[in-house]
């Protein structure tokens, strides 16, 4: 009986730990993409010229558009890469929590809080000083 | 080759380390096991196992937050340990939760009133976790290129190469950019965090891979490893700050210098209107969670009737830490009125209030907590004493410094007078013991110690026989004690 218990809870953290490896990888590719589709953009921005057409690479393939309609493909790709990014770290959080929650590890204090940026580094900074 | 370590560490001599012994130095925590059972002698506390039940129960409700606002008196005869209870759950807590000691005196202050004095008291034992979130840009440069204008005026332009161990990028830099790197001086080969929101910059130390390019480096120079994932990261920090520490900030323009000199003054009832609502609004939102702490107040019969009455209606706040109090007065005369009370607290206080009891010591527990202030006495001035012995033995064991029927006699003593006193001989004869040159203390340096220093009983009966010729003796002294009854 012990050692079902024990194989079952092995089987269950295991899973969440690597699902939250999974996760993690996840996110350094989106990050990858992220600066890369970025160094396109300034490229873009910095040598061409606009109204002349240019070369770029959509995954396997290579396109010859305009540069105004490839600079507006960046950014968008660009804005849906970062929300990726937002919504893989929720992700990661909620998979840390039920981790932790298997282990029979006490709860991270302050771990759902929304944060408050502005506020927080003006009282961190007064009481620092 | 030799191998450079990792982190250079100055060399300074660690009295930061070295704590000054307190009465409740040894004291590390309730020690209690996992149900709650208190252990015979665990932690540094040793017996009065009822009264560490009791805290232990308490503080299974203080961690929950189920007992924000209510309070609990711990009383009993003087050397019981009242003040050792409270310290082991001030330990127990953590640094997480606050935690504020005061004696009942600290009220009385020419600086602030009574009340307010008490509310500041309460609003350093609440905490309010917040959060902050930045993005960070965080990895080893690999090559800083700067271009100057050709024409002498006009903006610098740049491109900085920054890599992890998953990948590398480029960034264009602006002005303002290439201004602070240069300012930080950050090289090929540095590891450097850029903050996304404030564009500051901050080196974290040299990549382990460039430890060779130089044959010798400064004595600042850190080595760190390639940071790894990816380059631009979410960081969140979470602080927790007590109420009173946003009271002050923000009820002065330089508030914060006030948090140091100690001269907050009166903090006007609006800042902490405003600060209540601001904090209320942040629970609401998510934003922010309220850490009801522990205020810890000995001593409380010295407290007066206008302070008890604040104090009920401070308990029924809802933003109220957990009170404990401590006193070691019986039935005693209410201060500021003629009314005497058990402990010296209004009935209805008491009332609102949990007792925990403590009981003396028996002769058993005596030893042990000699036995474990030996061992702290000891442990200390090994690190203080520049000529001690190095070679004895740790005091864990029996024979090590003090002989068997040494320690027999100091606590035969102790039962016979009280445990701080026995605590103080422990000091001095170890002096004594020193002075001629012995290892150990033996029965004969107790013995003179004990003829050298009076305790309590032995004063008072030495006093009543010459008592004439000491100043200012029985008849002046009623005279005197009718002044103080008024004050």
């Amino acid at each position: 009986m012990d050692i079902e218990k024990t194989q079952q809870f092995l089987i269950q953290t295991e899973t969440a730990a690597q699902e939250i490896l999974i996760t993690k990888d996840e996110l350094v590719a989106l990050d990858f993409r992220r600066q890369k589709t970025r160094e396109a953009f300034r490229a873009l921005k910095n040598d061409m010229i606009p109204g002349e057409k240019a070369w770029m690479s959509v995954g396997n393939m290579f396109v010859k558009t305009r540069t105004l309609k490839a600079q507006n493909l960046l950014e968008r790709e660009m804005k849906e890469l970062d929300k990726d990014i937002s919504d893989l770290h929720n992700k990661l959080k909620e998979q840390v929590k039920m981790l932790r929650d298997l282990e029979g590890k006490p709860e991270l204090k302050g771990f759902d809080l929304q944060p408050i940026t502005k506020e927080a580094d003006i009282i961190m900074k007064a009481l620092s000083k | 080759m030799a191998a450079i370590p990792s982190v250079k560490v100055a060399e300074v001599r660690e009295f930061s380390r070295i704590e000054r012994i307190g009465t409740h130095s040894h004291i590390r925590g309730l020690g209690l096991d996992d149900a709650l059972e208190p252990r015979e002698v665990s932690q540094g506390m040793v017996g009065q196992l009822t009264a560490r039940r009791a805290s232990g129960v308490v503080l299974e409700m203080i961690r929950e937050g189920k007992i924000a606002g209510r309070a609990v008196l711990i009383a009993g005869q003087p050397g019981t340990g009242k003040t050792a209870i409270a310290m082991g759950m001030a330990q127990a807590l953590g640094d997480n939760t606050p935690f504020t000691s005061m004696a009942g005196s600290e009220i009385y202050s020419l600086e602030m009133s009574k009340t307010e004095a008490l509310t500041q008291a309460f609003r350093k034992s609440i905490g309010v976790r917040i959060k902050e979130e930045t993005e960070i840009i965080e990895g080893e440069v690999v090559e800083v290129q700067i271009d100057r204008p050709a024409t002498g005026t006009g903006a610098k332009v740049g491109k900085l190469t920054l890599k992890t161990t998953d990948m590398e990028t480029v960034y264009d830099l602006g002005n303002k950019m290439i201004e602070s790197l240069i300012k930080e001086k950050a090289q090929a080969g540095d590891v450097i965090t850029i903050d996304k929101a404030t564009g500051k910059i901050s080196k974290l130390g040299r990549s382990f891979t460039r430890a060779r390019d130089y044959d010798a480096t400064g004595p600042q120079t850190r080595f760190v490893q390639c940071p790894e994932g990816e380059l631009q990261k979410r960081k969140e920090v979470t602080h927790t700050v007590t109420l009173h520490e946003i009271d002050v900030i923000n009820s002065r323009t330089q508030g914060f210098l006030a948090l140091f000199s100690g001269d907050t003054g009166e903090i006007k009832s609006e800042v902490r209107d405003q600060i209540n609502s601001k904090v209320a609004e942040w629970r609401e939102e998510g934003k922010a969670e309220i850490v009801p702490g522990v205020l810890f107040i000995d001593e409380v019969h010295m407290l007066d009737m206008e302070c008890f009455s604040f104090l009920n209606r401070a308990l029924e706040d809802d933003m109220a830490p957990v009170l404990i109090m401590a006193t070691n007065r019986g039935i005693t005369k209410i201060r500021g009125t003629k009314y005497r009370s058990p402990h010296g607290i209004p009935i209805d206080l008491l009332d609102r209030m949990v007792i925990i009891a403590t009981q003396p010591y028996e002769e058993k527990e005596m030893k042990q907590i000699l036995k474990i202030r030996r061992v702290v006495f000891l442990s200390d001035l090994r690190e203080t004493d520049p000529n001690y012995d190095f070679s004895l033995n740790r005091c864990e064991e029996e024979d090590a410094e003090m002989q068997e029927d040494a320690l027999l006699v100091l606590t035969r003593l102790s039962m016979e007078t009280s445990l701080r006193y026995a605590i103080q001989l422990i000091t001095v004869a170890n002096l004594i013991a020193r002075k001629r040159k012995a290892m150990e203390i033996a029965v004969e340096d107790i013995k003179k110690a004990y003829s050298l220093f009076l305790d309590e009983t032995r004063s008072t009966q030495y006093l009543k026989d010459i008592q004439d010729e000491f100043m200012f003796n029985e008849e002046d002294e009623q005279q005197s004690e009718v002044a103080m009854e008024t004050a």
